[in-house]
């Protein structure tokens, strides 16, 4: 009986020395879980599940993306922050958490409690009108909004996200007025564009791709620093003379504490798995990622910053 | 491809051993999750997600489109038997469900279920395959204002569902549109009434309410009106056969057929799905009846009504999908997902370069509608052996089911809490004859209704005559408020009547 309490004593001793021992030279031992705050089939959620599996190449260990969506993308970042600072659990974060942060909808903040990892997608914005509408190109719409201010209507979803912000900022840089209409998902400012219910829309370049390929939709302005290979022919908002650029993230982050050491792994193992064809292939086949998208553990944190400064700034500026 | 040409191409791809299996189960797991509070369709469409990588993708959506079809079937189940909705598009089913359930004709009620759930489902594919383009671009005429007007004309169905209390169904259903008010406001993006709450930032959860609203009111009731117990129990389906007359199933002949196309249509404008159709079939149906009294009192045509609408509507979301790439619903978003993981393009360019697409979904769906009448039986009665619990024990257990369903949905306790709240108001506004219904009708239309108005508002930058001067508007308002106003002056003239006899 003594002994197996002795046993069971070394035993535990062991396991917390272990533990603490080896920690950061064996991880991973174990599952990893990627919490995506959004819902099945949400842009976030398809880009971490067409990341995971290269992930788990990289890793050996499963990967398994859980969506724990709700409240705007709070409930996840709520949820993950509560996770052990293990680096078993990452969380997908993007510009909604800036947005939340500033909002102060919540005492937990994305950049204060979450260390960042690494980046894999920097998308821009892109401007399309209907084929059946009354633009055909930028010029159009400035030379018509000049003559009728804030009577171009543009589509989008988030008004106080990327949509509506780099809608009034692109407006602003061009020296004109629009009326930006929120709708509750691209999908539905998407018809909104098509049934001629709004004059222009305010999406990704994947979600346009199909629509501008089957000639229901032309982009006429895309909010980068050059162009894009796909729509070679579309200008950007510098050949237009306006000085914005704007588009969605899609990063990592892990609950602040994790160690220095789990990071930096992670870091080169999302770097090794983002450059793995599978999933580069699948980015240029959904036509993610317009910029390069990739940064490190620093320059995702110097991402989240820079993002607070412009928001703040653009929040002043457009007047939110 | 010539039509005959395109169908034969979709039976090769459905009529091989492996899609006839993965249809198979895909059947038997959509309706067991459809009748599982707390799996919505799109969670059960998204659960099943995994099993199409082994697939080509026309077999996938053809695959998932069954999980589809079977999910919304599957959801009716335990609303007939327990009063709970299985998924939120079957809240309206118990409305007349489980008061048959009650008068002892679970079977019958179970046996009308499935077939309009199959008749809708069958004629939302036909018009899927064979009016798919100008379907969808119908749809598209559909803008802010237009779906303002379907959700008001939903909503006008409220000086109607109890001519004798419309003021307290009136206030009800008002008190639904301002809880639905209750969220992140979409139009400005702030928190709007939330009172500094995190959870409240997603609105008021569907699930819950309805389970809570409906199930667990119903056990409270049932505690304290110990009386009916004996009506409960003892199993209604053994001394219920599955059977109506013909003259029953003729009568319902063209509440099947307009709901059927109602569905259909709702199904296919943008962000409104089968919850919604079920909704607008069964106020449709309320107008048109000659005894509307009977609706919420276990009404063939209500029931037959809201199981129509919502297949209906599988049919109706899948045209966008196909033929622009846009989903029209949660369950279409995730098929979009599914694809693309698989690296398919979805849009416009899709049909074009692959009508197989079209002819396979369409086959499936037609294999789907048949073979889930006999699985949906066979579950129905596995589900239906648990009545013969005596309901001091099944009470408890559906309070259970309800707690469980109600986390399952999004894993948060907070759920579990709305669901206990709106069982409780639920009770309370039964006892005061209230009318949960109405609230949940309130709910359900509230975030289509106030914010397409206010987006239409200001794409005429606040011009209300244009808002409402648009054809389809102009239309269905004048629908809305004869709707609203007959149902007053025939109570006023029945009123007068009453006092001079």
């Amino acid at each position: 009986m003594k002994k197996a309490v002795l046993l069971i004593a070394i035993a535990f001793v062991y396991s917390i020395l272990g533990a603490s021992v080896s920690f950061a030279a064996d991880f991973p031992s174990r599952k990893i879980d990627i919490i995506v705050p959004f819902g099945p089939g949400s842009g976030t959620d398809t880009t971490m599940r067409a990341l995971a599996p290269s992930l788990q190449k990289v890793l050996g260990v499963p990967v398994v993306v859980q969506n724990i969506e709700g409240s705007s993308g709070l409930r996840g970042l709520e949820y993950a922050s509560k996770q052990p600072a293990d680096g078993y659990t990452l969380f997908l974060n993007n510009t909604t958490h800036i947005l939340l942060e500033m909002q102060n909808l919540s005492p937990i903040a994305l950049t204060q409690s979450f260390d960042p990892v690494a980046c894999v997608v920097q998308d821009s914005v892109l401007f399309t009108a209907s084929a059946n509408g009354r633009f055909k190109t930028w010029k159009d719409v400035v030379a018509y909004a000049k003559e009728n201010p804030g009577k171009v209507t543009v589509s989008g979803s988030s008004p106080r996200g990327v949509d509506g912000v780099s809608t009034l900022m692109v407006a602003k840089g061009a020296g004109i007025e629009v009326t930006f209409i929120p709708f509750n998902s691209g999908a539905e400012a998407m018809s909104a564009i098509l049934g001629g219910h709004v004059d222009l829309g305010n999406m990704g370049p994947a979600d346009a791709m199909e629509m501008i390929r089957g000639g229901e939709m032309n982009g006429i302005l895309v909010t980068s620093e050059k162009r894009l290979d796909i729509f070679p022919d579309t200008p950007t908002t510098y050949d237009e003379g306006i000085n914005v650029t704007a588009g969605a993230w899609r990063a990592l982050a892990v609950p602040k504490g994790t160690p220095p050491e789990v990071i930096s792994k992670l870091e080169s193992a999302i770097r090794e798995a983002y450059d793995s064809p599978e999933f580069q292939k699948w980015l240029k086949d959904v036509t993610l990622d317009q910029r390069p998208g990739w940064k490190d553990a620093k320059g995702l944190g110097e991402l989240w910053q820079s993002e607070l400064i412009y928001f703040k700034k653009a929040f002043e500026e457009i007047g939110l | 491809m010539n039509l005959l040409d395109l169908l034969v191409a979709g039976a090769n791809v459905v009529f091989t051993p492996t899609i006839l299996l993965f249809i198979c189960i895909g059947n038997v797991t959509g309706v067991i999750f459809g009748a599982l509070p707390g799996i919505s369709a799109a969670m059960a469409v998204a659960l099943m997600v995994p099993f199409t990588l082994t697939l080509d993708p026309i077999g996938s959506i053809a695959f998932l489109s069954a999980v589809y079809c079977s999910a919304i079937t599957g959801g009716g189940i335990p609303a007939i038997l327990f009063k709970i909705p299985g998924t939120p598009s079957s809240a309206v089913t118990t409305f007349d469900g489980f008061p048959l359930a009650q008068r002892g004709q679970a079977g019958k009620a179970l046996l009308l279920v499935l077939v309009s759930s199959a008749f809708g489902g069958i004629v939302s594919a036909f018009a899927m395959l064979l009016v798919s383009r100008q379907l969808s671009s119908l749809g598209l005429q559909f803008g802010p204002s237009e779906l303002f007007a379907i959700a008001f004309l939903g909503l006008s169905v409220l000086t109607s569902m109890d001519e004798d209390r419309m003021l307290k169904t009136v206030i009800s259903g008002l008190t639904g549109l301002l809880l639905a008010t209750i969220a992140m406001d979409p139009l400005e993006g702030t928190p709007r009434l939330t009172f500094g709450f995190v959870y409240l930032l997603g609105g008021i959860p569907m699930i819950p309410m309805m389970v809570g609203m409906f199930a667990v009111s119903e056990v409270l009731k049932q505690v304290c009106n110990p009386t009916e117990f004996d009506k409960i129990d003892g199993g209604y389906l053994k001394d219920s056969p599955m059977r109506l007359s013909f003259s029953e199933w003729w009568g319902l002949k063209w509440t099947m057929i307009r709901c059927s196309v109602l569905g259909t249509l709702v199904g296919i404008l943008p962000g409104a799905g089968a919850t919604i159709a079920s909704f607008l079939g069964y106020g449709m149906e309320i107008k048109l009846s000659k005894h509307p009294e009977e609706f919420g009192n276990g009404s063939l045509t209500g029931l037959c009504a809201s199981e129509t609408s919502n297949n209906a509507a599988t049919g109706g979301s899948m045209v966008p999908l196909l033929s622009l790439g846009i989903p029209g619903g949660n369950s279409a978003a995730v098929m979009v997902a599914a694809l693309m993981l698989q690296g398919v393009q979805v849009g416009p360019m899709l049909l074009k370069a692959q009508p197989t697409y079209l002819s396979s979904v369409f086959i499936s769906m037609i294999v789907t509608n048949v073979m889930m009448v006999f699985i949906s039986i066979a579950v129905a009665k596995m589900f239906s052996k648990l009545i013969k619990i005596p309901y001091y024990s099944l009470g408890p257990l559906i309070i259970l089911f309800a707690a469980v369903g109600s986390y399952a949905a999004q894993n948060n306790t907070g759920d579990v809490m709305v669901t206990m709240l709106a069982g409780l108001a639920g009770y309370f506004m039964a006892e005061f004859k209230y009318s949960p219904a109405a609230l949940t009708l309130g709910l359900v239309l509230g975030d289509i209704c106030e914010n397409n108005l206010r987006r239409a508002v200001m794409i005429e930058h606040g011009d209300m005559l244009n808002v409402f001067s648009r054809p389809i508007t102009a239309t269905l308002l004048v629908l809305c408020v004869i709707f609203i106003i007959v149902p007053i002056i025939r109570k006023r003239m029945r009123d007068k009547h009453a006092l001079l006899s």
